[in-house]
C-alpha cells in the first residue's frame, strides 16, 4: 500500500512539488516575518497598553511597538492577498490532474481494466495526493495563524472577519473544497487547462457566494451600536439632536421627497445624509461584535469541506459512468 | 445465435450486440451475435473502423451497447463490472502507459489494484526480452511498451485476455516475440484469448479461431482449420455458377472469387478467405444511421 502510495505521488509528482512549493514558500515567508518582529518585541508592558488601550495611548512605547509593526504592515496586504488565493491555486493545481491527466494522457483505458473498482481507484489516486497538498497547506496556515495571532495584538486585540480562511484549518478546509471542485471538473471536462482555469473560478464564485450568505448571517444577530467599539458593521441608525435613536428607513422618511428623489439609483443617499446631518441628527454605525462575527469561522470552514466532499462524490459518479480513451 | 447451455462456463457472448457513438452516426456494431469457446485463441479481424476496438470494449463495459448485449462468463459488465474486469487482461490499442513511472511503478501498481498479479511472472517476462524493469516508460520503444503492457495483462492471471491491435505498431521481429510470449502464456494456462488485427496473417499462426468484422457486422465466425478446408479460389473467369462468396484481385490482379465447398480451384488462405467475405460485404448495402 504505501509503495502504490508512492507511485501515486510519484506519477503526480510535477503538480505537487509546484503546489507544496507555493505553500511551503508562503509558509516560509510567515516565518521569516514572525523571525524579524522576533528581534525587535516590545516589551510585553506595551503589548498591553496596546492592546488594552490602543495605540494612541502607548506613549513611550510608540517606538519600540512601531518598529515591531512596520515589520507586520510591510508584509501586510501582499502576504493577506497570497494566502487567499493560496488554496484555490493549490487545490485546483493537484486536484485537477488526477482525472482530467489520465484522460488527457489516454491511460484511463488501462487503469480501468487493472482496477476492477474505480471508485477505490480513485480513491488510491485522491487520498496521497490529498495528504501531501493538506499537510504542506496546513503548515501554510499554522505560519500564517502567528501572523494573524500579530495583526490581532496590532489592531487592538480584534481580529479582522476578512481574514476568515486565511489562516489556520480555515485555508486547509479552502483548498480541500477546491480540490473537489478540481477532481470533479477534471472529470467532467477531460482536459487540464480548462478545467483548472474553471476550478479556480468555481472556487472562487463559491467564495463570492458565501461571502453574502456571511453577510445575511451577521445581519441575523442582533446589532447594537458600536460606538467606539471594534466591531462589523451590519448597518447604520441615526440620532436625533434629543437623543432619539431612528432607523435609516424612519430618518430618511423626515427628508423632503425631492431631496430623497435625487438619492434614487446612487449607491449611497448623499442628499439625504447631508440634510439630517444639516438638520443635528448624527449617524452611527451599527453592528456585531468582534467575537460574534468570528463565530463564522467554522461555518465556513465546513461549507467547503462538504463543497469539497460533495465534488469527489461527483467525481467518483462521473468517473464510474465515463467512457475511457 | 443464442446463449446456450451454462453462459457462466462461456468466456464471451454477444447476443444482437448493437452500438454507435452518437445518435444519427452510423452503427459501430450492428446485431453481433457469437460466443468465443472456452481455451480458444479467437483472430478478430477487419478493417481499421470495422468495430473491432468497439466489440473488445463493450466487454470491459467501456462501451454501453444500444443493442443486445454482452456476457462475460455469464455476466454484464455494465451490472458486474468489478468481477468482469478482474477477470479480463486487457491491451489497449494505443498502449497507454505512464511515461513518468518505471515498469516496477507499473507492477507496483497492477498488484495493488489486483492483489493476485504476480509480479515475479511480470519482472520474469520483461527481463525475458532484456528489459531492466528500472527503466522508465518514456525511454521505451513502442514494442517495448507494447511488452509491458503484455505483461501486466499476462501477469494478472486472469482467465480471458483481450488484445486490441497490440501488434500494429510493432516490427516483424517484436511481433514474432509478442506472439511467441503471448502464445506460451495462454496455451500453458488454458485461458481464452480474443486478440484483434487489421492484418490477418499477423495472426493465423496463432489463432485457432478466426472472427471476421465489416462495417460492424460479423461477416464470419468460424475455427481457422474448419475456414481452410471450406473455401477454396476459383478465377473468377473460370466460373460457372455455385456458391460464390466475394471477388477480390489477386496478387497478380487478376480476379478471384472464393467459394463455399466444392472441389474446384484451390484451397483458400486464411487471408483470401477473410478477403472474400470483405470484398461480399464492401457489394452489399452499408448500415444506415
Amino acid at each position: 500500500m504505501i509503495r502504490a502510495a508512492w507511485v501515486t505521488l510519484k506519477l503526480h509528482r510535477i503538480e505537487l512539488i509546484v503546489a507544496a512549493t507555493l505553500a511551503l514558500v508562503t509558509a516560509a515567508w510567515a516565518v521569516w516575518v514572525e523571525v524579524r518582529m522576533a528581534g525587535v518585541t516590545p516589551p510585553a508592558a506595551c503589548m498591553d497598553i496596546l492592546i488594552t488601550r490602543g495605540y494612541e495611548a502607548l506613549g513611550d512605547c510608540t517606538g519600540p511597538v512601531r518598529a515591531w509593526g512596520t515589520i507586520l504592515v510591510e508584509a501586510g496586504d501582499n502576504f493577506r492577498i497570497t494566502t487567499e488565493f493560496l488554496p484555490f491555486v493549490a487545490g485546483a493545481l493537484v486536484g485537477v490532474p488526477i482525472i482530467a491527466g489520465e484522460i488527457e494522457s489516454r491511460t484511463t483505458g488501462m487503469a480501468w481494466s487493472l482496477n476492477p473498482s474505480r471508485t477505490r481507484w480513485l480513491v488510491r489516486q485522491l487520498v496521497p495526493v490529498a495528504l501531501v497538498a493538506g499537510l504542506t497547506l496546513l503548515a501554510t496556515g499554522v505560519a500564517a495563524e502567528a501572523i494573524e495571532h500579530d495583526n490581532e495584538a496590532w489592531s487592538g486585540g480584534y481580529r479582522d472577519v476578512i481574514n476568515i480562511g486565511h489562516y489556520g484549518t480555515g485555508l486547509v478546509a479552502r483548498g480541500f473544497g477546491v480540490f473537489g471542485i478540481g477532481l470533479g471538473i477534471g472529470a467532467l471536462v477531460g482536459r487540464q487547462l480548462p478545467a483548472f482555469l474553471l476550478s479556480v473560478a468555481l472556487g472562487l464564485g463559491f467564495l463570492t457566494g458565501l461571502t453574502g450568505v456571511r453577510d445575511a448571517w451577521f445581519a441575523s444577530h442582533e446589532a447594537h451600536v458600536l460606538g467606539a467599539e471594534y466591531g462589523v458593521p451590519t448597518g447604520w441608525v441615526w440620532q436625533a439632536p434629543d437623543g432619539a435613536v431612528l432607523t435609516d428607513k424612519a430618518a430618511t422618511a423626515l427628508v423632503p421627497p425631492e431631496l430623497v428623489a435625487q438619492d434614487e439609483g446612487q449607491m449611497q443617499p448623499v442628499h439625504a445624509a447631508t440634510w439630517l446631518e444639516e438638520h443635528g441628527y448624527t449617524q452611527l454605525s451599527v453592528g456585531i461584535s468582534v467575537d460574534v462575527a468570528m463565530g463564522w469561522a467554522p461555518y465556513e470552514a465546513i461549507a467547503y469541506v462538504l463543497l469539497g466532499a460533495s465534488s469527489i462524490g461527483v467525481a467518483v459518479w462521473l468517473v464510474n459512468r465515463r467512457r475511457p480513451a | 445465435m443464442g446463449i446456450g447451455g451454462d453462459a457462466a462456463a462461456i468466456p464471451l457472448a454477444f447476443e444482437h450486440l448493437g452500438h454507435r457513438y452518437r445518435r444519427n452516426r452510423p452503427w459501430a456494431l450492428r446485431e453481433v451475435s457469437l460466443e468465443i469457446p472456452e481455451g480458444s485463441i479467437t483472430a478478430l479481424v477487419g478493417a481499421n473502423g470495422a468495430g473491432k476496438s468497439t466489440l473488445i470494449r463493450s466487454c470491459l463495459g467501456f462501451e454501453r451497447p444500444n443493442e443486445g448485449r454482452v456476457l462475460v462468463y455469464g455476466l454484464d459488465p455494465r451490472r458486474d463490472r468489478a468481477a468482469v474486469v478482474s477477470s479480463i487482461g486487457y491491451v489497449p490499442q494505443a498502449t497507454a502507459l505512464y511515461r513518468g513511472l518505471t515498469i516496477d511503478d507499473h507492477f507496483a501498481m497492477a498488484k495493488t489494484a489486483r492483489p493476485a498479479f504476480d509480479t515475479g511472472f511480470a519482472r520474469a517476462h520483461v527481463e525475458r526480452i532484456g528489459l531492466a524493469t528500472s527503466r522508465r516508460v518514456g525511454e521505451l520503444s513502442g514494442g517495448e511498451q507494447a511488452q509491458v503492457a503484455l505483461a501486466l495483462a499476462l501477469a494478472g492471471r486472469s482467465p480471458l485476455l483481450l488484445l486490441d491491435e497490440p501488434l500494429a505498431s510493432l516490427d516483424p521481429l517484436a511481433r514474432r516475440d509478442f506472439l511467441t510470449a503471448l502464445l506460451a502464456d495462454v496455451r500453458g494456462r488454458g485461458a481464452t484469448a480474443v486478440l484483434s488485427s487489421h492484418i490477418v496473417t499477423d495472426v493465423e499462426q496463432a489463432c485457432d479461431r478466426l472472427v471476421v468484422l465489416a462495417d460492424g457486422q460479423l461477416v464470419l465466425s468460424d475455427a481457422v482449420a474448419t475456414a481452410r478446408e471450406r473455401y477454396r479460389i476459383v478465377a473468377a473467369e473460370a466460373l460457372d455458377g455455385g456458391a460464390v462468396i466475394g471477388r477480390f484481385a489477386g496478387p497478380d490482379g487478376s480476379m478471384l472469387a472464393l467459394v463455399d465447398g466444392g472441389t474446384v480451384g484451390r484451397q483458400a488462405t486464411l487471408e483470401e478467405v477473410v478477403l472474400g467475405h470483405l470484398a461480399a460485404r464492401r457489394s452489399a448495402p452499408r448500415l444506415a444511421a
